[in-house]
């Protein structure tokens, strides 16, 4: 059935991807959210994910090496297929609205086929399909991207995390010659190059996940469009790299502190997002910031809270999808004004956009909440504090104080159409339903919210204004550059010079010339005159005859 | 199955496509189109009969299949064999794509088209006769006699300024085939007579001969490939040549070397000589590291593409030095796909700078106005680099795999030659991505929408070989 | 003693077209250059009916035998010649120059050296051998080229009387120390009696007298210069048909009555071959004269021929005369090809007039490069065939420094190949070509085809050739 299923909703995709329009674009763009999203509540309605289903295709059948392609559902694979279903309608339903996305069509086609790809790589039962559909996904979103220097950042982290799972999947196929997941365990245990093979593995997996030094490529993706960068930032830090720490996560075995390293580097993404939720002055940027604090909680969660974990994804995968939503308001009401320093002084025109973004705040801090334990409670504290702060921030920055937009910004200035609002009345209130906490958490987040937004302590600090941010150089390809590259083409130019050309050329190459060259002169030399040289040739031959004769017989 | 002698029909019929090509009319009015599509049909139609040998070949790498012999003298013996495994056919059929995609390539290139077909006709059978000789002396008649073309079609269609370089580049060949020569005239007469190629492991000669027999035909088989330090030599011509076609025949001959080392590489490698496998492999990581660094800095893009090319032949090479033939299918699978996709990105580049020489542009940029040859381009440096849109994804993952196991250090080195490779052309790709502003009237021209389909044609073939080269020989 | 006279009647037939000829230069008003051709084919079809049919027909015994091998020497001999012939009507007609003298004096030489090989008193072959190598001096004479053919003459006279001196006085003492000049009576007597140094001097000499006229280094220096300077139907006779005389002679002389001064010269033998090996490549790259590079070339292959017949095996010479008979068809194509190479009625030789060949005559570009590609032994052409059997041979007597300089002067001579076949494919074109005459086209063809046919089932060249050879060494 789940064959049945992603082959439909492959072909809905395609059909939008080639059969391009070029009129009514909102309304194909409409046609096409509304059949995926039937065939996906009919086929849901009948085999939902939760119900085990398998179905596979012999892919390779050499001597080396025989793999199947499948596609599961079942319990431990439910949650991902719902997160990843809640991301793909709401990708596409934005994609009807939002103002400035160009090529509707063309893109709410990538997006079902990158959410077929999600499929693959969950359903994944050996490590082939896995990479096989992660590497996909890398070029489908190459594809979706359109801004070069974006596509650039994104290729450049994400075919080398591909490269680093390359080198490792080959490690432990090398080993245990066995693609499938229960081979990792093994590899784990019996590993020849273990600090290696981590090393490769926690590499691919910060990438993937957005984290600390790793996520400049996610960065990248503010300066297009907010439904092609949500989209894509949810589904690679908040479902793909997930799904690769979960599937994979028996490497952490490769050494003693591997979940200490995973841990560190959630933390330091953390800082790290809160930092950039506070000082970047790009809007997108800090949804970009958030995602990557969400994201490092998704690993964090996966390490020390695994059984959990399934359960709390498509919540707080939600709960993502509403920041974003909720944090895009101003720049779609502000007629796409990018800059945080550029606005300011907002709720005067757009009060329910401010409303709703508190209530977004709040179903925030219910879910977080309502899924805390013993295991996860301080991380999941220390990320709505962060969270907290940062979002608070933001919102004073936007909605109180002066008001910092030209005039001609400030002239349309308005609440979005309701139709931005629909999702997160869906979605807020469908997480209010299934998680709850406290009452008293009802009436003091909100309060606190519009207390800090409104109070804004760091602006009234007069921090703000000398730290934002307005680009983040990679601080992982500045030492790529600067470390690695230079240094080899360096190298690369001594060699050439000194080899290639120095020793090969200069030296042998024109040491065989000149002896050619003193070979076919002497040779032209000898036979110049014919009555001269003759004499000489003649009489070489007869007295050579004439020494073998005497040398034949003894007489030397 | 009707009894058809396959590997006849693979070496006649480029022939007889040269007698046609003789034939046909080539004057201002056809602009070569007429020995073009003789050319074309020719290859295509061996291409059908290959695909029709695979259907009566098992898919086995190393069962020699088809098999056909005729004797050529009576005294000296010499009778002449052929035959096909699934891997031959295979690098056939590659072969045969990647002078498919070339031909078309030049296909608006209207001087002395006849003269150029004609010889690459000739390439194409000689290759055919190469990759089916079952004996030693049938297969160095055939890895001798290409060299002719392939001299003919640099030199003469090639635009490399420096001549010079040709004629090293053809006495540094002449030296290795005469080497081997010699080495198979020594193993002929220690037989006393024809020798299968899969015989020649169980010569037993001393140990001096054998070390001066092996050494000697090893260095003939890499005289073919550009190793170091004698890479510049081949470099020179390699990536001096402009012309697409004769980009790709020059190109293809490192495959000969290395197809040459997989069907002479002994089941059991004779003690005498380990230490010259061991000397190969060294030589092979140096040169792949040496040519990866000098592609890194290099801005010529065919340089580019012949240092990628060539990381990738060694690495291939590599692979067949792996103490089992298992994998060999494999390799072949990986050259078949990488055959295609570096004809096809020569094919591009050639003319990208084509509009870059006539309207004055310089390569930054030009793929931006280009939307059909971008697209084509990126999925060609895609799965060059190793992504899943070709045969090479799976199979250059059991390489890498069986090359850590085997030697460690040797496969980290390949490892990082192949990603200096990939980060060139990667860099290539962007810097002709660049969005730059270009005056209304100079703008590059994209490919025709003809020239599109078939390339895009190709691509699926690439596509379809992800999951298996020989699809069509599934059930 | 009864005399054989059929044994005669080649020799008979060219006698007869010599006088004709002589009789129409006297008689006859409207003699065109195509005349003296017509009678002389006729003449040399005759012979070679002849030679078929009488192969094995003595004359006089001790005196003039005719034996199968010395049968397929003078076929070859007559085949090659009368492809030489009907080129050379095309350089006189074109040239509108009487072809009298030329016709005349090949007719002679092919008596003299035709005769030489039936010849079985040592008395008989050496005049016979000289007389064919001094007519070359009124060949050579032929006008057409005068600035460079009088003193290339007056030299090559110089030199070839040197040697008939030679010859004459080694003769002379051989026979008056033997009592006799049969080859077996002088065979007989070297196994009989100890070898004094005055016996293998003149013995020596004879043998060395073969190699001279061969061309075989250390004596090769008239080579280049009379073939480079001679008009184009002498080169093309002196490249090819004399060879085949005088190897026919060193080898029976070899194997007959100066076996044993055979031995004791072995090692000269093989330094003057490697010799020759390495001046052959050399030269040839040092040269912008086509048929001085051609010249070279010759050299280059007697020496490897000399090389193998240094071990005077069964073997060595059946291989030795494959490779000289597919050498010799690939250097006869080439000069073949030359009688196409004309601009404003002048045949071209030098290497910068003939740039940009293969852009207006295709077809005679592409036969060079066959031959010359087949020169150099590379597959699939006939020239591999001839390379299989010396390295055979070769490996068969562990003679590997052999190999590594025959494979070092192909290296070297592949050198100048490579820059004759640049000039002629990837230079621009300087000059424009006349049209070739269509029987140039015709004998190319003819050339081609038979290459094409011994490549396909040698044992059409091979079989025959062996049979014929065979129990030449006893």
């Amino acid at each position: 059935m789940i064959a049945l299923t992603t082959l439909k909703v492959l072909a809905a995709g395609l059909a939008a991807v080639f059969f391009q329009k070029n009129r009514l674009v909102k309304s194909w763009a409409f046609v096409l959210f509304a059949a995926v999203a039937a065939i996906l509540a009919y086929d849901f309605e009948h085999n939902t994910p939760f119900e085990a289903s398998l179905w596979f295709v012999h892919w390779i059948k050499t001597p080396t090496l025989n793999l199947n392609l499948g596609l599961k559902t079942g319990m431990e694979y439910a949650p991902f297929i719902l997160g990843g279903v809640a991301v793909l309608l709401f990708s596409l339903y934005y994609n009807i609205f939002y103002p400035l996305e160009k090529d509707r069509l063309r893109a709410g086609g990538l997006y079902v086929l990158i959410f077929v790809l999600l499929m693959f790589i969950l359903s994944a039962g050996n490590i082939m399909q896995l990479f096989l559909a992660i590497c996909l996904l890398d070029i489908l979103i190459f594809v979706l991207l359109p801004e070069l220097a974006a596509k650039r950042l994104f290729l450049s982290f994400n075919l080398v995390a591909d490269v680093l799972l390359f080198i490792l999947f080959a490690f432990v196929w090398g080993q245990e010659n066995s693609l499938y997941f229960s081979a990792l365990t093994k590899y784990a245990r019996h590993s020849s190059y273990p600090l290696l093979a981590f090393s490769l593995w926690i590499g691919a997996v910060a990438v993937k996940c957005g984290l600390a030094f790793f996520h400049n490529s996610i960065l990248e993706l503010k300066n297009i469009s907010f439904v092609r960068q949500n989209f894509v930032a949810t589904v690679v830090i908040l479902l793909v790299g997930p799904i690769l720490l979960y599937k994979t996560h028996a490497l952490f075995n490769l050494v003693p502190q591997g979940e200490l390293v995973l841990k560190v580097l959630a933390a330091i993404s953390l800082a790290w997002g809160l930092w950039g939720c506070l000082f970047s002055d790009f809007l997108k940027a800090r949804i970009l910031y958030f995602y990557m604090m969400l994201s490092a909680l998704f690993a964090v969660l996966l390490v020390i809270d695994r059984a959990n974990f399934l359960t709390m994804l498509v919540p707080l995968i939600c709960v993502g999808l509403l920041i974003s939503a909720a944090m895009i308001l101003p720049l779609i009401g502000a007629a796409n004004e990018p800059l945080i320093s550029q606005t300011g002084g907002f709720i005067q025109r757009m009060k329910v956009s401010f409303v709703f973004s508190i209530a977004v705040a709040l179903v925030e801090a219910v879910v977080l909440l309502s899924f805390m334990n013993s295991l996860n409670q301080w991380w999941i504290v220390a990320f709505l504090f962060c969270h907290f702060i940062a979002f608070s921030h933001f919102l004073g920055q936007v909605y109180f104080g002066d008001v910092l937009a030209d005039e001609r910004v400030w002239a349309i200035v308005k609440n979005p159409t309701m139709f931005y609002f629909i999702p997160l009345l869906f979605l807020g209130g469908g997480l209010s339903t299934v998680c709850c906490v406290e009452p008293i958490f009802y009436i003091l987040v909100p309060m606190a919210v519009v207390f800090f937004a409104w109070q804004c302590p760091l602006r009234r600090l007069g921090v703000e204004k000398q730290v934002l941010i307005q680009e983040e150089k990679a601080p992982v390809l500045v030492l790529y550059k600067e470390i690695f590259l230079m240094p080899l083409k360096f190298v690369g130019r001594v060699l050439w010079i000194t080899i290639d050309f120095l020793f090969v050329e200069r030296v042998m190459v024109a040491l065989l010339r000149r002896f050619v060259f003193v070979l076919i002169r002497t040779s032209m030399f000898l036979h110049k005159n014919m009555r001269v040289c003759g004499w000489f040739f003649l009489l070489f031959g007869l007295g050579y005859a004439a020494a073998v004769f005497f040398w034949q017989k003894g007489a030397f | 199955m009707p009894n058809i002698p396959f590997i006849l029909v693979f070496i006649l019929l480029p022939l007889c496509g040269i007698f046609f090509a003789l034939c046909s009319q080539d004057n201002e009015k056809t602009k070569g189109r007429n020995v073009l599509s003789v050319a074309f049909l020719t290859v295509l139609v061996n291409i059908a009969f290959i695909i029709f040998a695979f259907l009566s070949v098992s898919s086995e790498y190393g069962k020699m299949q088809l098999q056909e012999s005729y004797l050529w003298l009576k005294n000296p013996k010499i009778v002449l064999s052929f035959g096909v495994d699934s891997f031959s056919l295979l690098l056939m059929l590659g072969i045969h794509l990647a002078l498919l995609i070339g031909i078309w390539g030049v296909r608006k290139d209207y001087l002395f088209q006849k003269s150029r077909m004609i010889f690459t006709l000739l390439f194409l059978s000689l290759v055919n006769g190469f990759l089916s000789a079952l004996d030693i002396i049938s297969f160095f008649i055939f890895f001798e006699a290409m060299l002719i073309p392939l001299f003919m079609l640099i030199g003469m269609f090639g635009e490399i300024k420096r001549q010079a370089g040709l004629f090293r580049f053809m006495i540094y060949n002449l030296c290795g085939v005469l080497l081997l020569f010699s080495a198979v005239m020594i193993l002929y007469n220690h037989n006393h007579g024809a020798l299968m190629l899969n015989q020649i492991s169980d010569i037993k000669m001393g140990q001096v001969k054998e070390i001066v027999i092996w050494s000697a035909i090893f260095l003939a088989f890499l005289s073919r490939i550009p190793i170091w330090p004698f890479h510049s030599w081949v470099s020179v011509v390699s990536s001096g040549i402009k012309n697409p076609l004769v980009f790709i025949v020059a190109n293809l001959m490192p495959l000969s070397g290395i197809y040459s080392f997989i069907r002479f590489w002994p089941q059991s490698m004779p003690n005498t000589i380990i230490f010259v496998v061991t000397a190969l492999e060294i030589i092979s990581v140096i040169s792949m590291l040496f040519i990866a660094l000098i592609g890194l800095i290099n801005k010529d893009i065919q340089y580019k593409i012949f240092s990628f090319m060539t990381v990738y032949y060694i690495f291939f090479l590599l692979g067949s030095f792996l103490p089992t033939d298992q994998v060999l299918l494999n390799v072949g699978f990986s050259l078949f796909a990488f055959m295609i996709i570096f004809s096809t990105l020569e094919v591009l580049v050639s003319f990208q700078e084509e509009e870059r020489t006539e309207k004055n542009l310089s390569a930054e940029g030009i793929l931006c106005k280009m939307p059909r040859a971008s697209a084509i381009f990126t999925f060609m440096v895609f799965a060059g680099l190793g992504l899943p849109l070709s045969a090479m994804f799976v199979n250059n993952f059991v390489l890498v795999s069986g090359l850590l196991v085997y030697n460690f250090n040797t496969a980290m080195v390949a490892l990082a030659a192949l990603i200096f490779v990939a980060s060139a052309m990667v860099q290539e790709l962007f810097m002709r991505r660049t969005k730059v502003e270009f005056s209304i009237d100079n703008e590059p021209t994209d490919i025709s929408k003809l020239d599109a389909c078939f390339m895009w044609l190709i691509a699926a073939v690439l596509l379809m070989s992800l999951s298996d080269p020989l699809w069509f020989m599934r059930g | 003693m009864s005399l054989n006279w059929f044994a005669l009647f080649p020799e008979f037939f060219l006698v007869l077209t010599l006088v004709g000829s002589v009789f129409v230069r006297l008689f006859r008003e409207k003699a065109t250059p195509k005349t003296f051709y017509t009678l002389s084919k006729f003449g040399v079809a005759a012979a070679f009916i002849a030679t078929l049919i009488f192969y094995n027909q003595s004359f006089w015994n001790d005196v003039y035998e005719n034996s199968l091998h010395s049968s397929l020497f003078k076929i070859f001999i007559y085949l090659f010649a009368a492809v030489t012939m009907f080129l050379s009507a095309k350089y006189f007609l074109s040239k509108d120059y009487s072809s009298f003298r030329f016709y005349s004096f090949i007719l002679l030489s092919l008596l003299c050296l035709t005769s030489a090989l039936s010849a079985v008193d040592i008395r008989l072959t050496v005049v016979l051998l000289e007389l064919g190598f001094l007519l070359n001096f009124y060949l050579i004479r032929s006008p057409g080229n005068d600035d460079e053919t009088y003193p290339v003459s007056f030299n090559f006279f110089l030199y070839a009387f040197l040697w008939t001196i030679f010859m004459a006085f080694a003769v002379c003492y051989v026979v008056r120390i033997v009592g006799g000049g049969s080859f077996e009576d002088i065979a007989m007597y070297c196994k009989v009696h100890q070898i004094t140094w005055q016996l293998y001097a003149c013995g020596a000499i004879v043998l060395l007298g073969c190699l001279y006229k061969l061309g075989v280094a250390p004596f090769h220096f008239w080579t280049a210069d009379v073939l480079g300077a001679a008009i184009l139907p002498v080169g093309s006779y002196l490249m090819i048909v004399p060879v085949f005389a005088y190897y026919a002679a060193f080898v029976q002389l070899s194997v007959g009555p100066l076996a044993v001064h055979f031995d004791l010269l072995k090692p000269a033998f093989y330094a003057f071959s490697l010799i020759s090996i390495f001046i052959g490549a050399i030269g040839a790259n040092g040269e912008i004269n086509l048929r001085r590079i051609m010249a070279y070339s010759r050299i280059f292959v007697l020496g490897i021929v000399l090389l193998l017949l240094s071990s005077i095996t069964q073997i060595s010479i059946f291989s030795s005369f494959i490779y000289l008979l597919v050498s010799m068809l690939a250097l006869g194509g080439v000069f073949a090809a030359c009688y196409a190479l004309k601009n404003k009625g002048d045949y071209l030789r030098r290497l910068n007039e003939l740039s940009g060949l293969a852009e207006s005559k295709p077809f005679i570009a592409a036969a060079m490069l066959i031959f010359m590609v087949s020169l150099l032994g590379f597959p699939p052409l006939l020239g591999f065939l001839g390379m299989v059997f010396i390295v055979d041979n070769l490996v068969a007597y562990q003679d590997y420094v052999s190999i590594f300089a025959i494979m070092l002067g192909i290296v070297i001579l592949a050198a100048a190949y490579l820059r004759v076949i640049k000039t002629f494919y990837f230079d621009v074109k300087r000059s424009n070509f006349d049209r070739a005459d269509r029987g140039i086209y015709f004998m190319l063809l003819l050339i081609l085809a038979v290459i094409l046919v011994f490549v396909l089932s040698p044992k059409y060249l091979v079989n025959d050739v062996e049979m014929a050879l065979r129990g030449l060494v006893s």
